[in-house]
């Protein structure tokens, strides 16, 4: 039976059984507040700090710049100490069913993949200061009269009249501004596609932007009189740094039919820094996959048959399920024997994703965006994502066993990097090619956390 | 929902607070995630609190997108103060999850769905169908106008069931 995916979705609601403790406290601690804010927050910062510890959560890194003799050096990721695996509790939540469902189940087979390993730059961002940025926008968009707030230290909000602009700052920058009835810009577009093109780009320049706006996509909305809904044309852009496209960031600008703004986005920030890390082979970043699924059945205590038995992989469509997810039995000590499925990896593309550093400050790191399918089951297609830096200009201590970069929007796989690789490390990265001679970056935060990789459809 | 009308405004407050209060912790559950579950009463509370506090700026049309305005901020924030803990405590920086719903659903192709979607659409899709809100109400709690926010859950409907059936 075919089922609706949003009943689906609807079933799938994890507040089901939710109902609060006690709303008549709650309704009296708001009112006669004889729990200061400051005090809830304290309690909360407490608890999350056992949550923290008991999800094994942890890592690290700060990176200690290599100054070369004489030639510039990429700087060295280094990983703080840390736990080495998630708790019991963490590998019995539904997140780790996930995980065990995206990644665990494969074999992934590199084909035709290069083994060759290459450079590429790794970019800091700077964001600006949201009360400083509002300033800006309230000057370049006139706004009379404005009202100005911070409810938080990283946001800022203005109101005037139908116009409201919220400036943030989490830790990346983002301008939001919107208007119910339009409003006029410095220079009104004419409702075309290369006006309002310009007229989103002069906003950014306004703000000082350091990336560029490329493949807009337009949309329109056609009026609706039964709605008292007007007219619209939206456009969307992605965004480029030095060339790169970007995931997970976009640009996006509504005008009424007047050509007057009624809704905008978009990150603020500027490059701080730029330095070239040398990269993997995307024939490697496929063994990391593996490493990174067999790390994923060992927390669980799945054993694959190719883990336990050294044979060839079997390749027999036949004997393997074709539902996207393997067969299973489970023993009575709790250890689930599966039948892996190959993933064979035909195609591996660097894109560039968000990850934040230890300071606060956010970075874009190439990642092998690889394409395959699975055996057996020709009608999907799926991608896996692997950071394409170079575990050798990553440190990491030596009781630490696998651990993953966390990036916006996705959760990329983990990379094993020992001690030993570590020692080698400090001398592979200094004869490695350097094609920027920025400051290093001063530090990089990895995201151990075992959580699963994100196949995209 | 309608709400009779009360004397006070502390009694108007109580009444607001105590038709909405489920449905505003039952948004904060649903997206407590990396948050510890156990914590969604206390932001609830941080919401109550803030919402008494500005509880001359609720719009009597809109009561419930607006405190959910204000919990998803009460939430962001938490998320951001334990990011910025974790980041003195062991030196990194967690990065809010847009896809810390997925992560709790146990069905793969919902799951990839959701993964498949941007955080805009993830989030407006979520509101829609979880939280129940209609166009109106997106419009409050996103702070967009009306059109947009039938515009953006038009779209992640489609990419939704796009990703669903690709998956």
């Amino acid at each position: 039976m075919n089922r609706d995916p949003f009943e689906m979705l609807a079933d799938a609601d994890p507040a089901k059984t939710y109902s609060p403790r006690d709303v008549d406290s709650l309704i009296a601690k708001a009112t006669t507040r004889t729990t200061s804010p400051s005090r809830t927050l304290a309690a909360f910062k407490v608890k999350v700090l056992g949550a923290a510890a008991l999800a094994g959560t942890l890592t690290l890194a700060a990176i200690t710049a290599l100054s070369g003799a004489g030639a510039p050096t990429p700087a060295l990721l280094s990983l703080a100490a840390g736990s080495s695996a998630a708790s019991p509790s963490a590998a019995n939540s539904a997140m780790a069913i996930c995980q065990w469902c995206m990644i665990a189940p494969y074999n992934f087979v590199a084909s035709g993949l290069s083994s060759e390993s290459s450079n590429a730059p790794v970019y800091t961002l700077t964001s600006p200061d949201p009360a400083t940025e509002a300033l800006t926008m309230i000057t370049y968009l006139g706004l009379v009269s404005p009202s100005t707030s911070s409810p938080d230290p990283n946001v800022t909000e203005v109101v005037s009249g139908s116009t409201t602009i919220d400036v943030a700052k989490d830790p990346l920058g983002s301008l939001s501004i919107s208007d119910q009835n339009g409003l006029p810009l410095p220079t009104p577009p004419s409702v075309d596609a290369a006006s309002l093109e310009a007229a989103t780009r002069q906003i950014l320049d306004a703000a000082q932007v350091g990336y560029t706006l490329v493949d807009p996509v337009y949309e329109t909305s056609t009026a609706d009189q039964n709605n008292n809904l007007p007219g619209s044309e939206y456009v969307t852009f992605s965004v480029e740094v030095d060339g790169h496209l970007v995931n997970n960031l976009s640009v996006n600008a509504g005008f009424n039919q007047y050509g007057q703004l009624t809704d905008f986005s978009a990150p603020l920030f500027t490059v701080a820094s730029s330095t070239t890390y040398p990269l993997i082979s995307p024939a490697a970043g496929v063994d990391t996959l593996n490493t990174q699924a067999a790390s994923y059945r060992a927390e669980q205590n799945i054993t694959n048959s190719t883990d336990t038995v050294p044979e060839p992989v079997n390749t027999n469509p036949s004997t393997e399920t074709t539902s996207g997810a393997p067969s299973a039995t489970t023993t009575p000590d709790s250890t689930t024997t599966t039948v892996p499925q190959v993933a064979s990896v035909t195609s591996a593309n660097i894109i560039y994703d968000l990850t934040s550093l230890s300071d606060d400050t956010v970075a874009i790191i190439p990642v092998y965006d690889y394409s395959g399918a699975v055996a057996g089951d020709s009608t999907m297609t799926m991608s896996w994502f692997v950071p394409a830096l170079d575990p050798t200009v990553v440190t990491v201590p030596s009781d630490w066993s696998p651990f993953q970069f966390q990036v916006w929007g996705r959760f990329m796989p983990m990379m094993y990097a020992t001690t030993q690789g570590v020692a080698s490390s400090a001398g592979s990265t200094s004869s490695a090619p350097v094609v920027s001679s920025s400051p290093p970056i001063p530090s990089v935060a990895i995201a151990p956390t075992p959580l699963p990789t994100t196949p995209k459809p | 929902m309608t709400i009779p009308e009360a004397p006070t405004r502390e009694a108007r407050f109580e009444a607001v607070a105590r038709t909405h209060a489920p449905a505003v912790g039952s948004y904060l559950r649903r997206r407590i995630y990396p948050l510890p579950a156990s914590d969604v009463d206390d932001l609830l509370a941080e919401t109550l609190v803030v919402t008494w506090r500005r509880f001359d700026d609720l719009p009597e049309s809109a009561e419930l997108a607006w405190m959910l305005g204000v919990a998803r901020r009460v939430l962001a924030n938490a998320k951001r103060t334990s990011q910025r803990r974790e980041a003195r405590q062991f030196g990194a920086v967690h990065l809010t999850n847009p896809s810390a719903e997925s992560l709790v659903i146990a069905d793969l192709s919902l799951a990839t769905a959701l993964d498949a979607l941007s955080t805009d659409e993830r989030d407006i899709l979520l509101a829609s169908i979880w939280d129940g809100l209609s166009v109106g109400d997106l419009a409050v709690l996103y702070d967009v106008t009306t059109n947009a926010a039938a515009l953006r859950l038009s779209r992640a409907k489609a990419h939704f069931l796009e990703a669903f059936h690709a998956a």
